[in-house]
């Protein structure tokens, strides 16, 4: 809609999410190996397994990902009592995550242990499973490549999406972050954990600063955020049509949750099943962005938006006030840990630009319904 | 939870103990959500260093942009770099606005500070690994007396006798009880 050239998939996305990790990786083996045998005790003889066990990962850690990605993980069903994540008196819904976990462990776990070494657990736990005994910390640092500030998702999708968007911004040099990457000791307690060497700081500051312009001209689009609901909305009717009560089914469930794919709601769609956001999204009649508030708003400025929104609905009017910024799954993750002579310290301590940034920005948008945005006034 | 609700407990925890370290901060609010129940709603995920969020790192960061708390280098006594998380003059209108959030949480924040408020960041790396462990292994039922090895295999500067002294002092303390 508002890029047309994205075309792009998560399965290219994952082929060079695999490609980075392992490059990374290597990178980080040539420089370091010593002090990883030191601390850690990392022997030769697992860095090929674990190169594998990184490159698994990496590979799958999106195969769990809902029809159109991301708008779809407020539909997957809240966590049950009695399951590992649940907390009395909190709605948490399983994540895409959980998902990945649960198919690696089921349609990949034959394949993965066709390795004479590698189980299917080594690799569920970089991606967070909890239900897997925690691996030793030689195996368990790289999680850092999978889900961390300088995870080899990020570096793949900002170049990856600038490229496909043709947009000139989410750029910075990739080998260039390949070659700084290394390992250094924590300032509080000397833990070790992945940073990129004193020498590259300045690729740091262009990476959180691409990941910034990605965000805030792409990722935040005022056009790209109202798709995401309308998609919610007529996914989640497609599913109330088909009988699902308005969720995916559960990772438990999960050969009914892979019968979903973009191209099975898209079917649904164009027989009907996703109501009225079905039919702006077949129409590309989206709702309009009528008012926002700043990046950080005073609340007097919520209240005002809230109030506005108010307005809309008592008249009958449909609208949707995105309040989601703050719980995005876009992380700036802007402190890139900064080795210098085996220790680290945080980007902002060396980047006045970065220190000045904030994390994310917390607006409200209100959009209304194309026929109608008038009437509110 | 609300980003104002969590900015008023981590307001708290500043005003009752002024000078804290950006990783102490991280592992007094798992443990506040672990062991108390405060309900913050942040997903913690075993580390190198320890239960860890980037959530509550963003609201840490949220937190001294808005010149709630002021955010300090030092170097500790035992020679280590860190921080210094102090409150400024904005800290008690968050508190006076969040008020009745926090005091349903009050004597958890405290307690917090009385149990581990004497520990150091390396010290609470390993306390909260402990628990992170403790509430994993009895949520999957595994064996509990293989808790101090996986702890050493993941903090290996750490050797097996002090992390059984540690798990033994949280269960006399009756704080393992409450990780479930």
């Amino acid at each position: 809609m508002v890029y047309p050239g994205a075309n792009h998939t998560r399965f290219e996305h994952s082929i060079g999410v695999m490609q980075m990790a392992s490059d990374m990786f290597d990178s980080i083996i040539t420089k370091k190996q010593n002090l990883l045998s030191d601390e850690l005790s990392l022997d030769t003889s697992s860095i090929q397994v674990y190169r594998k066990i990184i490159r698994l990962a990496a590979l799958l850690h999106d195969v769990g990902h809902a029809p159109f990605s991301h708008s779809g993980e407020d539909l997957m069903p809240l966590l049950p009592k009695g399951h590992i994540g649940y907390v009395e008196g909190q709605e948490k819904r399983y994540e895409h995550e959980d998902y990945s976990i649960e198919i690696i462990k089921t349609v990949f776990k034959n394949i993965i242990e066709q390795h004479p070494i590698i189980k299917v657990e080594d690799v569920t736990a970089l991606l967070g499973d909890k239900t897997v005994r925690p691996p030793k910390a030689s195996l368990i640092i790289w999680k850092d490549l999978i889900s961390g500030q300088l995870d080899a998702d990020r570096a793949d999708y900002l170049l990856r999406d600038s490229k496909h968007l043709g947009v000139s911004y989410g750029l910075y040099d990739r080998d260039r972050l390949v070659s700084c990457m290394t390992v250094g000791k924590m300032e509080e307690t000397e833990a070790l954990r992945l940073a990129i060497e004193e020498k590259g700081w300045h690729l740091a500051e262009s990476l959180v600063i691409a990941r910034y312009q990605m965000f805030s001209q792409v990722y935040f689009h005022r056009v790209r955020r109202i798709y995401d609901y309308h998609i919610y909305r007529a996914t989640k009717s497609v599913l109330e049509n088909k009988g699902l009560c308005g969720v995916y089914p559960s990772p438990t469930q999960i050969s009914d949750y892979l019968k979903f794919d973009d191209w099975a709601i898209n079917a649904a769609l164009q027989e009907g099943l996703g109501d009225m956001h079905g039919a702006i999204i077949i129409n590309r009649k989206h709702f309009k962005c009528l008012e926002k508030t700043s990046d950080n708003p005073s609340e007097d400025e919520e209240a005002q938006i809230k109030a506005r929104a108010q307005d809309y609905e008592n008249q009958g009017i449909e609208c949707y006030l995105d309040d989601k910024a703050s719980t995005s799954w876009y992380r700036l993750d802007k402190d890139i840990a900064i080795e210098e002579h085996n220790n680290i310290q945080p980007l902002s301590e060396k980047s006045s630009i970065v220190k000045a940034m904030n994390e994310k920005p917390r607006l409200l948008r209100l959009y209304v319904e194309r026929a109608r945005e008038g009437r509110g006034r | 939870m609300d980003l104002k609700k969590r900015l008023g407990i981590i307001s708290r925890i500043v005003h009752q103990q002024p000078g804290l370290g950006k990783t102490a901060m991280m592992k007094y609010i798992f443990l506040l959500q672990k062991i108390y129940k405060v309900p913050l709603g942040y997903n913690f995920e075993i580390y190198t260093y320890g239960p860890y969020s980037s959530e509550v790192m963003e609201d840490i960061d949220f937190a001294k942009q808005q010149s709630i708390i002021s955010i300090d280098r030092i170097v500790y006594p035992n020679g280590l770099k860190g921080y210094s998380i102090e409150p400024t003059e904005k800290l008690d209108s968050i508190l006076e606005q969040e008020s009745q959030f926090i005091a349903q949480y009050k004597e958890a924040v405290d307690s917090t500070i009385e149990a581990f408020g004497d520990r150091n960041a390396k010290e609470l790396e390993l306390l909260t690994t402990i628990i992170y462990l403790y509430s994993t292994y009895r949520a999957n039922d595994w064996p509990m007396d293989e808790i101090p090895l996986n702890v050493h295999e993941i903090k290996p500067h750490f050797d097996i006798k002090t992390i059984r002294e540690e798990l033994h002092n949280l269960d006399t303390q009756g704080i393992l009880k409450l990780a479930v």
